[in-house]
């Protein structure tokens, strides 16, 4: 599952993104701002909506592995480190221990923190 | 893929948003919804039932009163016989030809049209613009939800989904996004008025003027008689009581055609150019039945 990529072609460009290194996806008015373990980002001409499509196309089942949360956000849930109802902080730790923090509804991250809780539940079991 | 609000959360992939919240919360919007629907169309028909036959749109020239609208407006189409009706009016001594689509289905086209109209398009026009370099269309177009140009250049915006269209003026519209996911179309021009005010352009050269615009809660195609400034043709439209206008294709170079129950309407009468020479890339507004 490690090597699954994300190919973001455009007219003049590609990017090819380890999955794994894909930390959250933000938007950026019409574009979007992707996150990648290590602290680099990178500007996509792409909505989040688009980049959400693009994900489920290319990914197929490996795309659950990312979550969008309201309308400003997708997260890959591999890198969530901590979820913080209180300040409503969603925050990220990569493999290179580089952490990165976002806001996000109250509401959203509970149903986060609920679904994560869950599905661990499921694990164990 | 339904359009998240801020306070859901959805697995990608999957098509259902995770939320017992919002669920619960829906149902209820929903019931709500379904009642005041009931309550419109109740009132509506006693409402019709004591006025008899609603009366014609208004042609009076000059602003709209009251609070300025939002600048995205939907319009529904109508259940009326399908065709164009054609008005005229003078505003600020600008000659004007109000088109106004009736029970007709607007999208978008890429490719050039047949040198002779087809019946089923009852109207034509040139949407937006290429550019001069490359031939290629100016800020951003879907069409069926398929992206061809991306770009935010020109702040106007037209959107079609459905039977409805959103003219509006921003730079950031949840309706691009909505063109994208709904399969529908969405193109850029200049913005002409925004709020029933008029909106400052950089061109300043006369021209056969073409606009989409909102003049009494139906979207209109509103033609220039005379070439006009940019300015003087919003400021005609503002005062005509447009609450919204996008500049579509001007000059009498553009193609396109307008078919009326009586006449045909060319805008390239006197400079025909044939689909062989036209670029690939041009693109055109068209009411079908």
């Amino acid at each position: 599952m490690s090597d699954v990529c994300l190919i973001i072609s455009t007219n003049s460009d590609l990017l090819r993104l380890r999955c794994n290194s894909i930390v959250c996806v933000e938007a950026d008015g019409n574009y979007s701002q992707v996150r990648l373990s290590g602290g680099e980002t990178r500007l996509v001409t792409m909505q989040l909506g688009q980049m959400e499509q693009l994900i489920a196309k290319q990914l197929g089942a490996h795309g659950s592995r990312f979550i969008r949360i309201g309308r400003s956000l997708i997260v890959n849930r591999e890198h969530i480190w901590h979820i913080n109802l209180g300040q409503q902080k969603l925050e990220f730790c990569d493999a290179m221990s580089q952490r990165h923090s976002v806001q996000a509804s109250r509401e959203a991250l509970k149903d986060l923190k609920d679904l994560i809780e869950k599905e661990n539940e499921g694990i164990k079991r | 893929m339904r359009e998240l609000n801020d306070n859901e959360i959805r697995v990608i992939g999957s098509d259902m948003a995770y939320s017992k919240r919002t669920a619960r919360r829906r149902w209820l919007v929903a019931i709500v919804a379904v009642l005041a629907a009931l309550a419109v169309l109740a009132g509506c028909l006693w409402w019709t039932s004591r006025k008899g036959d609603a009366p014609a749109a208004g042609t009076h020239a000059g602003a709209l009163e009251g609070d300025a609208p939002a600048q995205g407006v939907a319009m529904e189409r109508e259940a009326a016989t399908a065709g164009l009706a054609a008005r005229t009016m003078v505003v600020n001594d600008v000659p004007l030809v109000i088109y106004e689509p009736r029970n007709l289905r607007a999208s978008l086209r890429v490719g050039p049209l047949p040198d002779e109209p087809v019946d089923s398009i009852v109207m034509a026009l040139q949407a937006a613009d290429l550019r001069a370099d490359n031939l290629q269309i100016v800020s951003a177009f879907v069409r069926q939800g398929e992206l061809l140009s991306r770009g935010t250049a020109k702040l106007g915006f037209c959107a079609i989904v459905g039977d409805s269209i959103m003219l509006g003026v921003d730079r950031a519209t949840p309706y691009f996004e909505l063109a994208l996911n709904e399969g529908g179309d969405f193109f850029r021009q200049y913005p002409l008025v925004a709020s029933g005010k008029v909106v400052e352009n950089v061109i300043k050269n006369k021209a056969i003027r073409r606009a989409l615009a909102l003049i009494d809660r139906r979207v209109v195609v509103v033609v220039s008689q005379t070439r006009e400034s940019m300015h003087d043709f919003a400021q005609a439209l503002a005062d005509a009581g447009a609450e919204v206008a996008v500049s579509l294709v001007g000059s009498k170079m553009s193609t396109g055609w307008i078919q009326l129950p009586d006449s045909l309407v060319r805008p390239e009468a006197a400079d025909f150019i044939p689909a062989s020479e036209l670029p690939e890339q041009v693109n055109y507004i068209v009411w079908t039945k």
